[in-house]
């Protein structure tokens, strides 16, 4: 794939670059701690730097040598992007809206819209209905145990 | 022996039906990722002031265990470890599911719960007076080395890229450290929110960076989420029964490393079942083969989560000093009961203790039936369920459970953050597992370093503090020793071929003149 | 300041005879209240609200749900309460010092005047406990040692800025000696690290002196007299050193509940406070009972939080 003088594993040299510039950032949070509290981040920093740069220079290395770049590993790279970016918009979106709609409806709608992100076949009319039935039972089922069964305080909204 | 006595005073209808229903209860929880053993512990506390105290507690006993097995469910079916001591199952268990070895891993686990449950509630029962010592053996030093033994299997779990799975740990570790710290309370990279002051969860951390992938990449394409095996069918009773025998060291050596964990108060379930499968995995023939769906590696850590419930009993009911959080919240049940916890418990109270260790037997050994129907209920259900409501469905427990951990919208918040960065690291070649590693042993491995390090300056010894206890030196060699095994191993292997074939050539050139 | 307890006391007692009606007029609670722990299970929080528990229930037919909020010694919970519903079916507990000394450390997301305490009904006081086979029979013993080994003499407590690092202070400046404290994460880690022999001494809890029993020995304890489960024990006043004081532990709610309702809940563990099993139970297990209602609180808190000044500058945590 990579031939001579194209950076190997380019997505993982990226992140590298991005650790060490967190782990600098990092360090220059511990100036006002104490000793004792700045000690474990500072050396877990440091490492963390020492080990991206230690990766860095070893994918530079094996990249002017036209080293093979390493296949991406299989599950991730397969399949839609923009579903992985839905599913993760929609979760987004679900937990912006708990305090506000309350944690029913906003679950409820969470539900069906990830549904939706997970959906690929065309769907007949009764397994649609079906499909509604067992969110709502589902949805509908934890909240009561939640809510009745185990106590747990749930975030009420505008509508419950 | 007299204390089988209460054998019959724990055989009560009552008693059974409390046990029968705490097991089933609890699996459920447990399954559940974010509903902890902790917290199903916490909800029933009030229900059991209405009970005799032996049956309250095998109440709250039998959903404790049930909890901690119930943890694997998720962990092999789902890749999410439904409690922080079923971490190392999802290492084995989630590749053996998806390949459509689901059943067979869920009954392995299922079996060997219930044999290091029962290894554990034995020990407690026979030995809990001297074993209680251990406890007090285990000081700042030592718990910093055991946090040091098991990041060291990060060596272990990142195959292919070692720096990668280091600087994983790094991540892990700082993010352990997020929050107001313990020694010093320094205010520690919050970021200027509040809302990160008590730290970042562990289980919101694990559902996050477990969970979220998973479902990330399930929505993608159209494959199902698991294989479903084709020949064989049913629980794969026999065979497991096959494996486990064949893994009979395995077993007996992750449930006795299990209790012996589960004693220490600054440890529990998730610690065991890291250090049992380290161990399990550095004297495994089948080493190379671990994590990729080893049965071994389930059996390693379940057998050692279940075996934390009995060892953890052993200092609370002995010292009073509660070894894992639900023992501390079934110690205050104690003492609203009126019953006095600590050296004389087992002499003056004797009646009550053990009719709840048989108690806690039993339930245990229920498991095993409810265990096998519940488990290939579940199973049969992630299989059958259309990926269209599968996913919601897991979705919604994600934002369930990290709401639960303590009823906070905060918590739901980091846990789809590391979720989301967790997915782009793994893209990245960066696995989850090292830097929930990093953040489940960061503050055991800090509090004991900073505490080591204060008490060494008093006595004006550091260096005595960290290398001149023996538990220290021991925990400190086995964390070396699974490092560089590889390397050791290797290196006696070659000189022993190199010996055997000076000997040969030896043997030739004498026979020879 | 025991004068003061007392006509605490005495108002409490008179509060719960008007109190009954009341309770009954308003119907509050009409549904189970969630009582939330800003600790971990197992600490002196919990098992004061888990002997409180069964107590509430008898008194007003509905649950208390004991929840766990724990991190950043109390402040993850602090910083959010005034966030929560203000109906009087979530409160919290407080403790003392903590509330004060936290926020006067750095920002911590509340500030003491902020938290509305509706009721203290228990302190723990301070004790120092040093393992059975400790070579330290006396305070008198341990002082001898600390004046000839400055900072050799470890104290193990739970966590920093909290009562045992208080009291650790004070003892340090009363007695004019130094020594070590060494901060763990929680009163049981603390122990456990004092019964290990791991540390020479704790700070620690007349309540975690009585769960030890005979494995620990207790040097002194820093209450007014001495505690009735603990009649051997010294008090700090009698040993020569000028120090009362403790943990305490009270109720509080979001500052966005009615006057009524905060007035009612006072009344309620005022109640809870008179029960003579929970008496019992609570003074066995080591805790001092004090009655602080709503409308006294005021006083209170501007009482402790002199106190608390001229420690905390002591610390290195306060300016003046």
């Amino acid at each position: 794939m990579a031939g001579p003088r194209h950076l190997h594993d380019p997505v993982g040299t990226t992140v590298a670059a991005l650790l060490v510039a967190f782990g600098a950032v990092l360090i220059g949070q511990t100036g006002e701690m104490t000793p004792l509290g700045s000690v474990f981040p500072i050396t877990v920093s440091t490492a963390m730097m020492v080990l991206g740069a230690l990766l860095i220079g070893r994918n530079v290395v094996i990249g002017l040598r036209g080293g093979r770049g390493e296949a991406e590993p299989e599950e991730t790279a397969r399949g839609s992007k923009v579903r992985r970016i839905a599913f993760f918009g929609v979760m987004m979106l679900w937990v912006a809206l708990l305090p506000i709609l309350g944690f029913f409806t906003a679950s409820v709608l969470g539900f069906f819209a990830v549904m939706a992100t997970a959906l690929h076949e065309r769907v007949g009319a009764r397994e649609a209905i079906l499909l509604v039935l067992a969110g709502l039972v589902i949805v509908g089922g934890f909240y009561w145990v939640m809510r009745e069964v185990l106590l747990i305080p749930l975030p009420a909204g505008s509508l419950f | 022996m007299d204390k089988f006595v209460y054998l019959f005073e724990a055989l009560t209808l009552v008693n059974l039906t409390l046990a029968f229903v705490g097991v089933l209860l609890g699996i459920m929880i447990g399954a559940l990722p974010g509903l902890s053993a902790t917290m199903a512990v916490a909800v029933l506390v009030p229900f059991t002031f209405a009970m005799d105290p032996a049956s309250g507690l095998i109440a709250l006993g039998a959903i404790y265990t049930g909890a901690i097995y119930g943890g694997s469910y998720s962990a092999i079916l789902v890749n999410t470890p439904g409690t922080p001591s079923a971490i190392a199952t999802t290492f084995d268990g989630f590749p053996m599911a998806k390949r459509g070895d689901g059943a067979l891993a869920i009954t392995l686990a299922t079996l060997a719960s219930v044999i290091g449950g029962l290894v554990g509630v034995l020990m407690l029962m026979f030995l809990a007076p001297p074993l209680a010592g251990v406890a007090l053996a285990f000081g700042p030093p030592e718990y910093f080395w055991l946090a040091v033994f098991g990041l060291t299997l990060i060596s272990a779990l990142s195959v292919g890229n070692l720096i990668k799975g280091l600087m994983g740990a790094c991540l892990g570790l700082l993010l352990s450290m997020v929050g107001v710290a313990v020694v010093g309370a320094d205010v520690r990279f919050t970021m200027g929110s509040q809302t990160l002051l008590g730290g970042i969860n562990i289980v919101a951390g694990l559902i996050g960076l477990y969970c979220i992938p998973v479902l990330i990449d399930l929505v993608a394409t159209r494959d199902p989420h698991l294989r479903v095996e084709t020949e064989a069918k049913g629980y794969r009773l026999r065979e497991a029964w096959g494996i486990l025998w064949a893994e009979k060291f395995n077993t007996v050596r992750s449930s006795l490393i299990g209790t012996v964990v589960g004693i220490l108060p600054g440890a529990g379930g998730s610690v065991a079942s890291l250090v049992s499968y380290s161990e399990a995995r550095r004297t495994s023939k089948r080493r190379a083969h671990y994590g990729t769906g080893e049965p071994g590696g389930i059996i390693a850590t379940e057998s050692a989560n279940n075996a934390t419930v009995g060892g953890g009993f052993i200092p609370t009911l002995v010292l009073g000093i509660p070894g894992t959080p639900p023992d501390a919240i079934i110690l205050g049940a104690l003492l609203v009961q009126g019953i006095r916890t600590g050296p004389t418990l087992f002499t003056e109270q004797a009646p009550i203790v053990y009719t709840f260790i048989f108690g806690l037997l039993i339930g245990t050994i229920l498991m095993l039936p409810i265990g096998l129907i519940v488990g290939r209920y579940a199973y049969r259900s992630i299989i059958a369920i259309p990926k269209a409501a599968l996913v919601p469905t897991i979705a919604f427990m994600t934002v369930i459970g990290s709401f639960a951990i303590h009823n906070n919208i905060h918590d739901v918040a980091v846990m789809l953050g590391l979720g989301g960065i967790g997915w782009l690291l793994n893209r990245a070649g960066f696995a989850p597992s090292p830097i929930v590693l990093g953040l489940v042993l960061g503050q055991i491995a800090e509090q004991g370093f900073v505490q080591s390090y204060l008490i060494g300056n008093a006595q004006g010894n550091i260096w005595a503090m960290f290398f001149g206890r023996p538990i220290s030196l021991a925990i400190a060699g086995f964390a070396a020793l699974t490092l560089f095994y590889p390397l050791v191993a290797g290196a006696i292997g070659a000189r022993r071929a190199r010996r055997s074939q000076a000997d040969l050539t030896a043997e030739a050139r004498d026979g020879g003149s | 300041m025991r004068s003061m307890f007392a006509t605490a006391g005495a108002l409490a007692l008179a509060g719960v005879f008007a109190a009954g009606a009341a309770v009954a007029q308003d119907d509050y609670p009409s549904k189970p209240v969630n009582y939330i722990i800003p600790f971990a299970a197992g600490g002196e929080s919990d098992v004061a609200a888990r002997l409180q528990q069964p107590v509430f229930e008898q008194l007003t037919g509905q649950q208390l749900v004991v929840q766990y909020l724990e991190g950043a010694g109390g402040a993850q919970a602090w910083s959010q309460l005034n966030g929560m519903t203000g109906d009087g079916y979530t409160v919290m507990g407080t403790n003392l010092p903590h509330i004060i000394l936290q926020p006067m450390a750095q920002d911590v997301g509340y500030e003491t005047d902020g938290l509305t305490n509706v009721y203290f009904f228990q302190y723990t006081p301070d004790a120092i406990v040093v393992p059975a086979d400790s070579q330290f029979q006396t305070l008198e013993d341990l002082v001898t040692f600390a004046e000839a080994n400055p900072g050799m003499v470890t104290f193990s407590g739970s966590g920093t800025y909290s009562a045992n690092e208080v009291a650790k202070t004070k003892f340090d400046d009363l007695a004019g000696v130094t020594t070590t404290y060494i901060p763990f994460g929680g009163t049981t880690p603390a122990i456990t690290a004092v019964l290990g022999d791991q540390v020479m001494a704790g700070f620690s809890y007349t309540t975690a002196a009585i769960t030890q029993g005979d494995a620990l020995r207790v040097l002194a304890v820093a209450s007014e007299e001495r505690v009735p489960s603990l009649p051997d024990v010294p008090t700090f006043r009698e040993l020569g050193y000028d120090m009362t004081g403790g943990a305490y532990r009270g109720v509080g709610v979001p500052e966005s509940t009615p006057e009524e309702i905060r007035q009612s809940l006072s009344d309620v563990l005022g109640e809870v406070n008179q029960d003579p099993d929970y008496v019992q139970k609570m003074e066995d297990g080591g805790f001092v009972l004090i009655n602080v209602p709503y409308d006294e609180m005021d006083a209170f808190m501007e009482e402790r939080r002199a106190q608390y000044q001229d420690v905390a500058t002591k610390m290195g945590i306060a300016s003046n």
